[in-house]
């Protein structure tokens, strides 16, 4: 009869209906005695109304616990199914919930209007359907890469709040997701009592790649449903079948609306990828950028017009043809005269969707590395200096043709003297080099160990001026092995120059710094080259061995050890000529230079190319003061916070929340002094593929997802699919409660009356 | 009713010490000017001329209306007898109750008393019986000051108590009550209709007159009882827990009609039935009640 309540707590008040008859029964006993005289009168008259008056009391205590009982069994609100004998008295309140696709591809235009705009129409045609008088009620989930859910309300809001959906979101959609939000959320209904059946729609333009999600989620990549069980299975998101399956399990199924477009798969241009060809881009040094192209439509595309603005500025604009379903690539060469980080955006002529037709990439012009070279034993040929031959790698000489070289590199020389002096420049280098210097003293020792802590390079040679090795690591080690030299120096290694000599056996490969040379025909440019003389030393607990000689003892070449936020490396042999054939060996040593001082260089940490909610963490050079974002779409708000200084004198801006980010374009961080640092927010690649699944492959994901049939004008059918709906009876039990009052004081006052209320 | 001026208030009478002066304040009461015996009969105070009827002494004829008129009308007078009053007082326990402060025995006595006190300040005899299902003091007629004293001495006494049986106590006192007269008897007369009746007859059949006084209390009449009450039956009439309102219509309908079919057949048997509520001042009841005797006796009325 009655299924269930909404309220099922509330429906213990029913037992309230007591309440009368407890009263009734204590009243039995506040009987006043009386003596009486008249006794035969009163026995008469009790005699002869006694079956009236009980009948009466008894029922006036009916309409009493009556009203009662139904008032409360009316605030629970009891629901019944369609079968029970009082479906004729159920209201069928609607629950709905729409799983509104928010994606990007949503964006497309057909016609006059989007899909989007579509999808919105039928939703709000969807919630006019509803009647808030009978309690109807609407959950909206804006489905995105995460989805945006909206609390249980009526249709009056639910269509306020759906006007204020004008627009797609920048991203793709996570079905699962979405449907695990919907499962969840009525999970919680029914744990909290709310009971009632809910249509779920899911309004989507039914895009392929929305669909097809693997059988679990991972973030690896990995399917986690095939390793089998364990914690981190466990506690991963599940796919859209499974998710489904919750959902199937608290009988529910989805009603898929395709609102999409006609053609199976719409014709869409978009600018699938944009990067940095060869080398990382230097200020003022030309570097090519490739732009690819994809044309995700069935015909061939030709004579494409492809742009690409540097910083603001349009470069000539190309022409490529684009195979159907298939990309082109277009080659710029952009140069960029300032260092520091920089938008490059690609374009091209709009199409019916507009969000993939631009991608931005910030890219990261390093300014030159501030390199201080100690030259330990310098001389006048440049043959015979230590660091002859370094800087001739890392100050070129300009060539032949009088262009101006730029170098990533800006280089100081100071003597061992110069060096130890308070005024060394100690504090400004990015990467410190020790070649073959007689002696550290402390103090410059203990300015080195703060630079390199807060993220500097020290790169230490080592030579024939050294003299005492334990002297001479008195002030760059600690007994305890935290001091700035990664390994302990014990003694010089000669061989026989004439006869014999050392070699790399081994490197690692890993190492960026020597990645250079893991190729095979590259590879014997280091480990063919002569060492004559090193130091052997014993690498301190943390430090890694990059590369080792071909020595009985293996001892190392090339020691790396982390100190703080920078790096020291130990050469163990010396920069110039004096020790071993590398300096003349160009194809060796100036790689081997760059690489291993490049890689000295604190890494940046500040991502400036993101995807769609993203966090972005912005690091500048000087304080960022009234810092505020601005948005592709021109709006600007505050940052909220303050800058925190950093070990290298750089400043952090605060986290900036992905929420922020929720837009494709170049965003922008001002701040005052003409601060501005752009971020690149990137649509996901898969929205632009708008090849839609058909009704048959969503229908064969799960059963508990079903594609609403089109009607003959192209309308989706009111595919109510036999939800199975429970109507709520309340209205009636309130009513029932009410009449049963209004005929218990009726009655009560015909009784008073007859009874001749004498007070 | 409106009450007559200088009409004495029950709770007066109830401060009273004692029943002689309560006898002598109710009669002084009503007595102003009422001095005739209502016996009709040959006497010397002329009544009224009636038509002559087949039987009548001729002696009665009053042959001077003849003479004048030539019809044929006989004389009548005010009798002056010497009367002869039967008090009867009810002392069953019913007669206990009270909702004010004096019970309904109190209000019967006080009225004994007076009546007592009317008869024999007139020379004439007054006795008095007090019962309940059988006689339980009796003083026999007389005259005098010392009657007087005797009666008001027995109902000073007298204390309610025990069941009624109204009916039952006059068939076994009328055979006692050897000097014809006037009956008057104080009761609530809660007892059933048909038995009072028949010692009411019997009373008739051997010449005496009764009067019934019916004494009830305002409560008893109004059942105006409005909170849920246990009624402890008096006369071990039980016990019963009722709501007042559901019943009251219907007791008020039973103790109606008691009452009505009492002065029904009180009226069929040409006797005198008065119901005399405790509230109501005792001069103004019996002076009421007295000269509608008075002018009945007058208007020849029976």
């Amino acid at each position: 009869m009655i299924e269930g309540f909404q309220n099922p707590g509330l429906a213990i008040g029913a037992a309230l209906c007591v309440v009368p008859l407890i009263i009734h029964l204590l009243n039995r006993q506040r009987h006043r005695p009386q003596r009486w005289a008249a006794m035969r009168f009163v026995l008469a008259a009790y005699k002869k109304t006694r079956r009236q008056v009980q009948l009466e009391n008894l029922l006036l205590l009916l309409l009493r616990m009556l009203a009662v009982a139904a008032l409360a069994l009316a605030i629970a609100r009891p629901f019944a199914s369609g079968d029970s004998p009082l479906a004729a008295l159920r209201e069928e309140r609607r629950d709905l919930v729409l799983i509104i696709d928010g994606s990007a591809s949503t964006g497309y235009r057909e016609e006059v209007e989007t899909v989007f705009e579509r999808i919105v129409g039928r939703a709000a045609e969807l919630i006019a359907d509803l009647d808030e008088s009978r309690g109807d009620r609407v959950r909206m989930v804006f489905a995105g890469e995460t989805p945006r859910s909206y609390p249980m309300m009526g249709p009056v809001e639910a269509a306020s709040i759906l006007e204020t959906l004008d627009s797609p979101m920048d991203e793709a959609m996570d079905l699962a997701a979405a449907i695990a939000d919907v499962a969840a959320a009525i999970s919680d209904d029914l744990a909290g009592g709310v009971s009632s059946a809910v249509d779920v729609r899911l309004l989507t333009d039914l895009q392929a790649s929305s669909f097809a999600a693997p059988t679990r989620r991972a973030t690896d990549g990995s399917r986690a449903s095939d390793t089998g069980q364990g914690s981190d299975a466990a506690n991963q998101p599940l796919a859209l079948a499974e998710e489904l399956e919750v959902l199937d399990a608290l009988e529910v199924r989805v009603v898929v609306e395709d609102l999409g477009t006609r053609t199976l798969r719409p014709g869409n241009l978009s600018v699938e990828s944009i990067g940095i060809l060869g080398e990382p881009p230097r200020a003022g040094v030309p570097f090519e950028v490739a732009v690819s192209i994809a044309n995700h439509g069935d015909k061939d595309l030709l004579a494409e017009r492809v742009a690409l603005s540097v910083g603001g500025e349009r470069l000539p604009s190309q022409r490529v043809d684009i195979p159907a379903q298939s990309s082109a690539e277009a080659i710029f060469t952009a140069e960029i005269p300032i260092a520091g980080h920089h938008a490059l955006t690609a374009t091209l002529e709009g199409d019916r969707l507009g969000v993939d037709d631009e991608r931005s990439l910030v890219v990261l012009l390093p300014e030159p590395l501030e390199v201080l070279v100690v030259n330990g034993a310098p001389a006048e040929r440049l043959e015979e200096d230590e660091v002859g031959f370094l800087l001739a790698v890392l100050e070129p000489p300009d060539d032949s043709l009088g262009g101006e070289s730029v170098s990533p590199f800006s280089v100081r020389v100071l003597s061992p003297a110069e060096f130890a002096g308070p005024d060394s420049p100690i504090e400004d280098a990015d990467v410190i080099v020790l070649a073959n210097v007689p002696t550290v003293p402390a103090s410059a020792a203990a300015r080195m160990e703060a630079r390199v802590a807060a993220g500097a390079g020290l790169f230490i040679t080592v030579g024939d001026r050294m003299g005492d090795l334990d002297q001479w690591s008195e002030n760059l080690r600690r007994d305890d092995d935290t001091g700035l030299l990664p390994a302990q120096l014990q003694r010089r290694v000669a061989a026989a120059r004439r006869t014999t000599y050392y070699r790399v056996t081994s490197f690692d490969e890993d190492s960026p710094g020597l990645f250079y040379f893991t190729d095979e025909k590259r590879r014997p440019l280091l480990t063919e080259v002569p060492f004559y003389e090193f130091v052997a030393a014993i690498p301190a607990p943390g430090a890694r061995v990059l590369a080792r000689f071909d020595d009985s003892a293996g001892s190392p070449l090339l020691v790396e050890r982390a100190y703080g936020s920078g790096t020291v490396l130990l050469w163990t042999s010396s920069i110039d000529p004096a020790w071993n054939r590398v300096p003349d060996s160009g194809k060796t040593f100036v790689p081997l230079v760059l690489e291993l001082l490049q890689n000295l260089r604190g890494t940046e940490d500040d991502d400036r190319t993101v995807g769609v909610g993203d966090d972005v963490q912005v690091i500048v050079n000087e304080f960022p003061r009234d810092a505020s974002l601005v948005r592709p779409s021109g709006g600007q708000q505050p940052i909220d916070g303050d800058a925190v200084e950093r070990a290298d004198q750089r400043w952090s801006l605060p986290q900036l929340s992905g929420t922020l980010f929720n837009e494709v374009g170049v965003f922008e961080v001002r701040a005052q002094g003409g601060l501005s640092e752009p971020i690149a927010v990137q649509l996901t690649g898969s929205e632009s593929d708008l090849a839609r699944a058909s009704a048959a492959e969503v229908e064969a994901i799960h059963p508990a997802l079903v594609v609403a049939e089109l009607s003959p004008d192209g309308k989706n059918t009111e595919a109510d699919l036999n939800q199975p709906r429970r109507g709520e009876i309340w209205r009636w039990l309130a009513m029932a409660a009410l009449l049963f009052l209004v005929g218990e004081s009726l009655f009560g006052a015909y009784i008073g009356r007859r009874r001749g209320a004498t007070s | 009713m409106a009450r007559p001026l200088g009409t004495l208030d029950p709770a007066i009478l109830d401060r009273l010490s004692g029943l002689e002066l309560v006898a002598r304040k109710a009669v002084e009461g009503f007595m102003s000017g009422m001095h005739a015996s209502p016996q009709r009969g040959s006497s010397v105070e002329f009544a009224q001329h009636r038509a002559y009827a087949p039987g009548d002494e001729t002696k009665k004829v009053d042959w001077k209306v003849f003479a004048r008129s030539e019809r044929l009308v006989v004389k009548e007078y005010v009798e002056e007898t010497n009367l002869s009053l039967n008090i009867l007082v009810d002392a069953s326990e019913s007669m206990a109750f009270s909702s004010l402060n004096w019970s309904k025995f109190d209000y019967a006595r006080w009225g004994a008393a007076a009546l007592a006190h009317l008869v024999l300040s007139k020379r004439d005899t007054a006795g008095l019986v007090i019962f309940d299902t059988e006689m339980r003091a009796k003083v026999p007629p007389g005259n005098g000051t010392r009657q007087e004293i005797a009666i008001l001495g027995e109902l000073e006494n007298a204390a309610p108590g025990g069941p009624t049986a109204v009916g039952g106590v006059l068939n076994s006192l009328v055979p006692r009550l050897r000097r014809r007269g006037i009956t008057a008897i104080f009761s609530d007369f809660f007892d059933d209709v048909d038995e009072i009746m028949a010692g009411i007859k019997r009373l008739v059949h051997r010449g005496h007159e009764p009067i019934l006084f019916q004494i009830v209390d305002p409560l008893e009449m109004s059942f105006d009882l409005d909170k849920l009450v246990k009624l402890e039956g008096l006369e071990n009439a039980g016990d019963l827990k009722i709501d007042p309102k559901a019943i009251r219509d219907a007791y008020l309908e039973e103790i109606e009609g008691h009452s009505k079919e009492l002065a029904q057949k009180a009226r069929a048997l040409s006797i005198d039935f008065q119901r005399v509520s405790t509230d109501e001042p005792l001069d103004a009841v019996l002076s009421a009640y007295l000269a509608r005797r008075f002018a009945r006796a007058r208007g020849g009325a029976s």
